[in-house]
Order: structure tokens, then sequence, then C-alpha cells
């Protein structure tokens, strides 16, 4: 069964009298442990498909289904449990907390769930260890730089051993080597960890890095 | 929650002058609504000691049906026999709440220095209640005379209002002639002594009241009788169920008296309550409003810059009572910050009035009298919780829209 379906899904946006066609009848596949990109130029829809998948967004239309189940038949409080357990999200700008440390923003997933203090800590640590930040653990986001910032983000994303990373256009706010950085330790974690990374760029040097590519114009999958 | 509470008072911090804004809003009510509450705690203990114990009346005071509604023509039907003043001490007897039996005469007449007459009325007490009263009072207020107590010993010695001897040029030691109308309405006049000088408890009667001896009032109303029982309890609390135990006994005996209690026969203590809990209500409704508005101002600002963040947390799993926890925190802790502000300038305000120790005249009083505040905990408890309450419920406002709002708008906003 796969990680992620959608079948002919859609979404439409009103934006005062006009209507805009974000996604028209998306029909995609996503296993577990793919390291997928999807690329395309601005506007194309790559962020609407991401929110889709990351249940932050509902479908017009269609069906979505997240390892077996229909997202949208969810309650607003289940579409959340299932994102603090199943999804972790790196955003553009990182998103991180400014007025919480690199470890409590790390932790920050783990106390949404509720999980006891010492334990959230100590897996908080052996993320930030992975991404290489064992030194920053004190540091407020304005004292890291980019990069730094994106990987606390990405240990963020993974600190709940989640099913699936969402990353959407996570290196557009960094230099392109930081960006290489960024996107090869993804997909190191990628091998290393089974967990599905699905993230969308514009950036045609990164595509080199991944397995499979979905290409998305005007809101609809032109080619894998 | 640690966590919540953590991101809550370090965003406090973040915003450090926003957020002393408001906490300097909710300490300042807080304090107002202390300094005030204190201040009417004191006018309301002030008149009621007055109304108990400076007029010397006591906490009940017991008459025949009708006496404070009838005709004075009336007076003789309406005073209490000897047999029916000692019926009554008996039954107060066996009622431990009780510390002081005694009767009392109301009277009034012309006053005249020989030269000059005026008209007086007169309260006429048993002398040793003084002392109960003076010992039993709670605040002292004013000083109760200047010169001598009256007295059993001499019968002839009254205490003159301070008005009513500045009318009459009247000074201690002075003679002078109490002229009026018996029980029976034949004409009686008695020589008197001025031994002390007080300041009335009111000023609509400080140009003309007097206190006598009981034994001389009966003589100056030629009876044997009285017109009232004043009945002086350990604790006031007990005002109501001693009426009633009384009441009881009355109609069980078939005794046609009445007995009123002290804030009944003081109309100015009821008014002047009554006048304060308003003045109280509106200062209180005032900063509620002020507290209310501070705090959604500040938690709108807040939740407005923080959308971004809204949408992350929201995007990690947290749910919408989250967000709203996560606000609510940061309202509580405006409120305790408030709290402790309010605190401090309250006690500010306390040891500022205990050490300068200013002296004032309220109105209808006729010599200043202290300036006090009370300290209640009970007060500042109540007034505590309901504060945070205030400021939880104003953080709930902006958080529950920032709750529901869409998280992708959240995550996109700039």
């Amino acid at each position: 069964m796969p990680l992620i379906e959608l079948k002919q899904v859609t979404k439409t946006y009103h934006i005062g009298e006009s209507t805009v066609s974000a996604l028209r009848g998306v029909d995609l596949s996503i296993g577990s442990g793919e390291f997928v990109a999807v690329w395309g130029p601005s506007g194309s829809g790559k962020t609407t498909l991401l929110n889709l998948i990351g249940a932050i967004d509902d479908p017009t239309s269609g069906q979505l289904f997240f390892d077996g189940k229909e997202i949208i038949t969810l309650s607003d409080n289940q579409k959340a449990e299932l994102r603090n357990a199943s999804i972790g999200f790196i955003f553009q700008q990182f998103n991180l907390v400014p007025v919480l440390t690199a470890l409590e923003n790390v932790m920050l997933p783990l106390h949404i769930r509720g999980i006891p203090v010492n334990n959230a800590r100590e897996s908080a640590l052996f993320r930030l260890n992975q991404v290489e930040l064992k030194e920053f653990i004190r540091h407020r986001p304005d004292k890291l730089s980019g990069g730094q910032q994106q990987r606390v983000a990405i240990a963020r994303a993974l600190v709940t051993n989640p099913s699936l990373v969402i990353a959407d256009e996570p290196t557009a706010n960094l230099d392109t080597k930081t960006a290489m950085k960024i996107v090869s330790l993804m997909r190191d974690l990628n091998q290393k960890e089974n967990t599905t990374f699905i993230f969308s760029t514009h950036d045609q040097r990164l595509l080199d890095k991944v397995y499979r590519l979905i290409h998305i114009e005007d809101g609809m999958i032109v080619e894998e | 929650m640690k966590a919540w509470l953590t991101i809550a008072l370090r965003n406090i911090i973040k915003n450090i002058r926003r957020s002393l804004f408001t906490i300097l809003a909710i300490s300042l009510g807080f304090a107002a609504v202390n300094l005030f509450g204190g201040f009417t705690a004191y006018m309301y203990e002030a008149n009621r000691e007055g109304s108990i114990y400076t007029s010397l009346i006591g906490h009940l005071v017991v008459v025949r049906k009708g006496f404070f509604e009838k005709d004075r023509k009336e007076t003789k039907q309406l005073l209490m026999t000897p047999q029916e003043i000692e019926t009554i001490r008996n039954y107060c007897t066996d009622i431990r709440e009780i510390i002081l039996v005694e009767p009392q005469m109301r009277l009034n007449g012309l006053i005249t220095d020989g030269k000059v007459s005026t008209i007086f009325i007169a309260q006429g007490i048993v002398p040793s209640v003084q002392e109960i009263f003076a010992r039993e009072t709670r605040m002292k207020i004013m000083e109760p005379y200047e010169g001598n107590a009256i007295s059993a010993d001499n019968i002839h010695g009254i205490g003159v209002s301070k008005g009513l001897a500045k009318f009459l040029k009247l000074d201690l030691g002075s003679e002078a002639v109490i002229m009026g109308t018996t029980a029976d309405g034949q004409m009686n006049a008695v020589d008197v002594v001025v031994y002390n000088l007080f300041n009335a408890p009111s000023a609509a009667i400080n140009d003309r009241f007097i206190k006598m001896p009981f034994e001389l009032a009966k003589q100056f109303f030629d009876t044997d009788g009285a017109h009232t029982i004043s009945i002086l309890l350990k604790n006031t609390k007990d005002t109501e169920k001693v009426r009633n135990m009384l009441r009881h006994q009355f109609v069980q005996q078939g005794l046609d008296l009445e007995i009123k209690t002290w804030n009944e026969l003081s109309e100015w203590y009821t008014k002047v309550k009554d006048m304060f809990d308003i003045i109280f209500l509106f200062l209180f409704v005032i900063v509620f409003i002020i507290v209310i508005m501070s705090v959604i101002n500040t938690m709108s600002m807040a939740v407005l810059e923080r959308t971004r963040e809204i949408g992350t947390l929201r995007a990690l799993g947290l749910k919408r009572s989250g967000v709203m926890v996560l606000f609510a925190a940061e309202g509580c802790l405006l409120g305790m910050g408030g709290i402790l502000g309010g605190c401090v300038i309250s006690l500010m305000g306390w040891w500022s009035i205990y050490f300068l120790e200013p002296t004032w005249t309220p109105p209808g009083i006729t010599a200043r009298i202290p300036l006090r505040l009370q300290f209640s905990p009970e007060y500042m408890a109540y007034s505590l919780v309901f504060l945070i309450l205030l400021c939880v419920i104003a953080s709930l406002i902006p958080a529950r829209k920032a709750a529901y709002q869409n998280v992708v708008d959240a995550l996109g906003h700039v």
C-alpha cells in the first residue's frame, strides 16, 4: 500500500470574484521511504500539493489517502494528531519559534504530544547531534545562520520519527553551497531511516540529488 | 504546560515595553480597586462604630410599638414601665451574646444661660454605659468629650455639644437651666451644670444636643419609665439572631414592644453605604473595561505578530485548544504581573496613609477624624482571582480568532 495516494484531487481558490484552480485532477502515489522532489515554476501548484499531502489543507474534490486513511474524513483535531505523529514539516523560512533555543524548538513536537520532558530532551539531543548542531543547542534562532536554522528545522521535523517529511522550498533562502548540503542531509536521513521525504523546489541544480522527480505545471502533473 | 508558560513568559519579556504598559494598567486598576475598597471598608466601619458605639445607642433598641412613628403628644403611652424594663433585663440575662442592657430617655425642651434660650434634644443615659461603650468600640475616631464624664454621683452634671455651648457661651462648669414638659404635659425646669463638652455624632444636631444622667432625665420628665432600652452585643454579627430571640419572647409574653437594629435607626449609615457601593461599582466597571481593553489590545498585537508561528505550531500538531491555552497563559502571566505591581502600589498607598496619618472632616461630621484605609486580605484575594480570570478571558478573544485561522493562510502571513 502506498504511503500517500491522491485520486483526481483538485483544489480551487476563490479570490474575490475570480476562481483559481491550483490543482486540477492530480493522481499521485508515493511509497514509503521515497525521496521525491516536486518541481515546477512559481504558481504551478507545488505548495498546494504539499499542503494537501501534509493535511494542513483540504482538497476541493477527489480523494487523498495517508497510510490508507482518507484525510478528508478526519476532524481538525484528528488531522492535528496525524501531523504530530506521522508528518514532519520543513519550511522555506525555517519557522523556528524565536524565543526558544535550538533544543527547545526541536523538543516542541514532543511537548505537543505530551512526552515527558526528560524523554523529549533525549530525543531532541539525538536529532541535533545527527544534524551536527550539538554545540548550538542553547542558541536561539537569531544567533544561528540560515543553514544552521534549517538543520534545526530538519531535526524538529524528524524528532517524532514521522513516516513522512514535507519540505516546501527548504533551500530557497540559502546560498547554493548550503542548499546542496541541506538536500544531502535530507537524503542521508532518508536512506538511514527510511523516512519518506517530499520537497518542492524550482531550483534545477538540486534535482540531481533526488531519486524521483515530479514535474508540475498549471496544477497538473506533466511528467514524472 | 511548562513549555507554554516558557514561551508565554519569554514573549512577554521580548516585548517588554508593550508588556509593561499592560502590566501597569492592570497594576493601577488592581491598586485602585483595593485602595478604594479599603477606604470604603474604613468608612463602613467608622459609620458602623459611630452608629453603635459613639452614639451610645448599641446594637438593638427596644421601644413601645409605634414609638418612632407616633405623635409626641402620646409620649406617656410610649414609655416602657419599670416592670417591662425589668422583664426585658431578665430575658437578656440568658442570652450570652448580650453584654449591656440599659434604659435611655429621649427628651427635648429649652435651655437657657439666663440671658439667651434655645431648643435642645437630649439623650438620658445611665452614666456607667459610657465606660462600657468606650471599652467595646473597635475604632476610636474622635475624643468622646472634653471635661468630666457625666456621673450618677451628681445627676445635674450634663454634657453639652460644642455648637450649643458656643451659641450659649457655655463652658466647663457653667450653669444653665433646662425647661420642658413632663410626661403629663406639665412644665418643669431643672438647674444643670456643664460637666463636659463634646462633638455631636452629626453636624445637624451639634447646636442642640445634650447628654444627661438617666436619673436627671426621669426627674425632668417626671416618670419612672424609659423611652428606649439599649442592648449592646459582643459581636455585631449576632444582631439579627438576638433580635429574633427577643422578638420571640415578646410575642410569647404578649408584650407590645418592637426591636430596631442599629442600621435601621441609622439612616445615615444605610445611605452612605449605598452611595459608596454605587461609587465602587462604577470604579470597578471602569477598571474592568480598562484591563480588558489593555489585555485585548496587547494580545491582539501578539497574535498578529505571531501568526506564522501559530501556523507552524498548528502544522506541528498543536490543536486549536492548544493555541488558546498558549495565549491564555500569556494573558494569565500579564495578569499576575499586574497584580504583583498592584500589590506593591497598594502597600505603598497603605503605608503612606499609615505614616502620614492624615485627618479629614467627612460630610455631616463635626470634627476632623483620621483618614484610614482598611486592609482586607479576603477582598484582595477575590479581586486577584477575578482579575486573573478577566485577563485570561480577554486573551482568549484574540486567541480564538488565531486558533481558528486557516493553517495555510497563517503560514503564508508576512
